[in-house]
């Protein structure tokens, strides 16, 4: 019989010592004498599995199967929207709907149709500028009281991307693989993706819940819907800031209002959809009871 | 307490002065590119561009085709890498003229493509070649659809996405009657007997039935937004030369890889269209290829048998070589045709021709050699590796026809237009100066190209022969069962080209045939006695007017832009051309045009030069001195 212990057990000694070890014995033995199951029973049983399977797929096939079958009709509606914003805001960018290179599903993509779309390069003046402004930012942080920390730290990561983007632009500005147009259809497209995840990562958490009929069919709909409008508008007020600026700005404005925002944005929706749960659900897989009275 | 926490501190420390010594050195970097366009707005006139993608590109064979080319036309090409043109382009820096080379920059991303366009609609020339900044930078895909250059260019091709491997094809190309007056082709190089209507001719070469050329497939005219002019097209109906006006600025695209072609001995569109891009669309000035602008002929004679030996000595006798110099090449061994068949002129024995030959050469005609002794045996024998059995009869050659001339002869022909390499290195290592060639049909004297490579710095030139078709001389027209009378036009048409375009070109003939073909060189004589009264051609000798293009390589000169428009022109004979052995180490003979439409008449600020007007331009002529400055002010 191999007496050694497990590496688990080993992992653990090494990383924290007998004291975390001796809490986990703790906690394994609470379980063990209150009917608890253990670490290793199974989250979900077989019991439940087909209701939970029906969850994910109430939360997230309708969504996924109207956004598939509307893409044509969003893409559409983006070009008609960006075109008309350009007009106004006299950007002159030409979008158009094509199918995704080896696609033979249909899956449609935006292909920006300008490169000779008004990119500005950043001059010596604007990057002597830029330079200027991130060291100021940088050292004026530095005498910020503690509380605005995470202030400090967000405005250091963009700063340290704005210097990195300024190098780059200085050294090798010819390697610089965007313009504003292809920049506007990689955000949209990429916001159209992101739209595809929404679903899916809706249903893996909040569609867990029990929730009536209603709300797991629309709140992912009505989601969808609020991004539908929200990300083409997001890139345009990228483009724009971009116009009025230079590819200098690009890395960093993609940073602050690109993907990331988004992710944050579903992130706040998630955590407010998870606040209006119902006050009393019934059992969930695996026996989770809601511990308020 | 201390030495526990001490060395994690001294990591961070260590960490934090490996990160501020990187960041101060691309600091510096930052400030070393930043400083040189600041310095480079105030470099005068903004030069013509040859982009490339980096500095890598420049010792490519292709890119020294380009700047090759573009100093034997006297276009002041300069190599801008694209980051420096984008860092103009961002300090609102206008470039004149752009051109983005072919094979050596065929990746480009939307960004450089995007200031492509601005330079365009700003106002400025683009000339774009084939495959340039065809490809997407990161894997070196064309991009969905057709090139991204499509609009500018005013045709879609590149079409990868639809047509795959059939992206690109291989067809004759021809060029209309306006685009020879345009690009100044020369006459036959155009064989208009394939059109109907008698408005397109091909493109042809010497000895090659058909001159196919590989060109991307095009697609109906792409969001032309100004007119488009095709001046070539393929066989098959693709422009293979367009000019489209954009915005304020006007692109040319040629659909052939020219500077690839340069390098494989077929420089002949690169060399033209590079100088019409520069002096008709541009107006900008460039540095004359011949002596005092003065465009001429080389007249080269391959004596090589003695069936030559007595036309000779009746041309002699009617006047014919009152005018030259020609450039008279001999084969001296005592047989032509074959070993021992007594056809040759057996120059060390031979006094008649000895004498014949020093006469010639008192009156000022080059002596050269012939190939190798014996010349059929020699002309069709000789190979890449049988250096060691046809070297003697080289040398035989070359020390038969120096006796002759009293000192080592310095110009070539090889029998058969056949040259191995080898010859090319001994012609080198001999201090020849010229060699008549085959390839580069119908180019002036130009820097050869050895196998993709730039043939190693010499004072050698190549005089590539010009050809009326596909035949070159008077001896293939029984051949081809042509008539003389058009080939008579023909010498007389070229004589008055190289006249009116200022240049030299090379012909040559067999004096074999001269009494068969009396009515051709009668023509030649009239028209050169005609041509050189108004004082606009000469006969050249290639041995002088390699000596005079070696001096013409030396030479720098820029452009510089003044107050109200006004312009100058700085130029020195390089330190190079100095010493005891280079008495020209002025810049005598050099001569710069300036087109009379843009310029008014030029003023000699500092050296000598003298300044003449012709139809279209000023023409300023050095006379002496190491330096000239001129300048000007708008016409």
């Amino acid at each position: 019989m191999n007496s050694r212990p497990s590496l688990q057990a080993q992992a653990q000694h090494a990383l924290h010592g007998a004291a975390l070890r001796r809490a986990c014995e703790q906690v394994q033995d609470w379980r063990m004498r209150h009917g608890q199951p253990t670490a290793d029973a199974p989250v979900v049983t077989a019991r439940h599995l087909p209701a939970l399977l029906g969850r994910l797929l109430l939360s997230a096939g309708p969504a996924l199967a109207v956004l598939w079958v509307l893409q044509p009709q969003i893409l559409l509606g983006w070009l008609t929207l960006v075109g008309w914003w350009c007009q106004a805001l006299g950007l002159p960018l030409q979008l158009q709907l094509q199918p995704l290179p080896l696609s033979r599903t249909g899956w449609l993509q935006l292909v920006g149709d300008s490169p000779g779309d008004s990119t500005l390069l950043p001059s010596v003046q604007a990057l002597v500028w830029t330079a200027a402004v991130c060291a100021l930012v940088w050292l004026g942080s530095a005498r910020w009281p503690d509380r605005w920390l995470p202030l400090r730290v967000l405005l250091r990561a963009l700063v340290g991307v704005q210097l990195a983007a300024l190098l780059f632009v200085v050294l090798l500005p010819s390697q610089f693989p965007y313009t504003l147009t292809s920049h506007l259809t990689t955000l949209l497209n990429l916001g159209y993706g992101f739209m595809a995840v929404v679903p899916v990562l809706l249903s893996l958490g909040w569609g867990l819940l029990a929730l009536p009929l209603w709300q797991r069919l629309l709140v992912p709909l009505a989601l969808l819907a609020y991004l539908a409008v929200l990300l083409p508008h997001k890139a345009l007020l990228q483009v724009w800031l971009l116009s009025h600026s230079s590819v200098v700005h690009m890395p960093v404005f993609y940073v602050a209002l690109g993907p990331l925002l988004d992710l944050m944005v579903f992130i706040a929706l998630y955590g407010w959809l998870l606040s209006l749960r119902p006050q009393t659900v019934s059992a969930g897989p695996g026996g989770a009871k809601d511990p308020r009275p | 307490m201390s030495r526990a926490a001490g060395p994690g501190p001294q990591r961070s420390r260590r960490l934090l002065l490996v990160l501020l010594a990187l960041l101060a050195l691309l600091g510096s970097l930052a400030a070393q590119r930043t400083w040189s366009w600041v310095q480079a707005a105030d470099h005068g006139l903004q030069p013509l561009a040859l982009l490339l993608p980096d500095a890598r590109a420049l010792a490519h064979p292709v890119t020294q085709a380009w700047l090759q080319v573009a100093r034997e036309e006297g276009v002041p090409l300069t190599p801008l890498y694209a980051d420096e043109f984008l860092h103009r382009m961002a300090n609102g820096q206008r470039l004149a003229g752009v051109v983005v080379p072919d094979t050596v920059h065929t990746r480009a991303s939307d960004l450089l493509v995007s200031q492509l366009y601005r330079h365009v609609a700003d106002g400025g020339q683009l000339l774009l070649a084939f495959d340039a900044a065809v490809h997407q930078p990161q894997r070196g895909e064309y991009p969905p659809g057709a090139s991204r250059l499509s609009p500018l260019v005013g045709v879609r091709y590149a079409l990868y996405q639809s047509l795959g491997e059939a992206t690109t094809v291989v067809d004759t190309v021809q060029a209309s009657r306006q685009a020879q007056a345009w690009l100044g082709l020369q006459p036959g190089k155009l064989d208009f007997s394939v059109d109907p209507q008698g408005q397109w001719g091909e493109l042809t070469t010497y000895a090659y039935a058909a001159l196919d050329y590989s060109h991307y497939r095009t697609d109906t005219p792409a969001q032309a937004s100004g007119p488009l002019q095709v001046l070539m097209r393929s066989a098959g109906g693709d422009p293979v030369l367009t000019l489209h006006r954009q915005g304020r600025g006007q692109v040319l695209w040629a659909n052939l890889p020219l500077g690839y072609l340069k390098t494989r001995t077929d420089g002949y569109l690169l060399h033209r269209l590079l100088p019409f891009w520069a002096r008709t669309l541009l107006h900008w000035p460039v540095l004359s290829p011949v002596p005092e602008g003065v465009g001429g002929m080389v007249l080269n004679l391959h004596v090589d048998s003695n069936a030559a030996q007595a036309p000779m000595a009746v041309l002699e006798r009617e006047g014919w070589f009152d005018q030259g110099p020609m450039s008279i090449h001999v084969t001296a061994g005592p047989d032509a045709i074959r070993l021992h068949d007594r056809t040759g002129l057996d120059l060390p024995r031979n006094q008649d021709l000895h004498a014949l030959l020093q006469r010639l050469q008192s009156r000022g005609h080059e002596l050269g050699s012939h190939g190798g002794w014996i010349h059929n045996v020699f002309g069709y024998g000789v190979g890449e590796d049988n250096a060691q059995r046809f070297m003697p009869w080289l040398v035989l050659n070359h020390d038969a026809v120096s006796a002759v001339r009293g000192s080592p002869v310095q110009v070539y022909s090889a029998p058969m237009g056949n040259q191995p390499r080898w010859v090319t290195d001994w012609l080198r290592r001999e201090n020849f100066r010229a060699y008549y060639t085959t390839s580069d049909n119908g180019v002036g004297p130009t820097r050869a190209f050895e196998q993709g490579q730039l043939a190693p710095h010499s004072a050698l030139w190549s005089f590539p022969v010009s050809s009326f078709g596909r035949i070159a001389t008077l001896d293939e027209l029984p051949q081809r069962a042509l008539p003389e009378a058009p080939f008579t036009r023909f010498m007389t048409d070229l004589m008055a080209y190289t006249a009116q375009a200022g240049v030299v070109r090379l012909a040559y003939f067999h004096p074999a045939t001269a009494m068969t073909y009396r009515a051709t060189l009668e023509a030649i004589a009239l028209q050169a006695q005609a041509l050189s009264d108004s004082g606009r051609f000469r006969f050249y000798g290639m041995q002088a007017l390699a000596e005079f293009l070696n001096r013409r390589e030396q030479v720098v000169w820029q452009l510089h832009a003044g107050p109200e428009g006004q312009r100058s022109l700085q130029a020195r004979a390089c330190c190079a051309m100095a010493g005891p052995d280079r008495p020209g180490s002025t810049l005598a003979g050099m001569t710069w045009l300036l087109d009379r439409a843009q310029a008014g008449r030029p003023e000699v600020i500092e050296g000598q030069a003298r300044i003449e007007a012709d139809a279209l331009h000023w023409r300023v002529i050095a006379t002496g001195a190491q330096r000239l400055h001129i300048q000007w002010s708008p016409a």
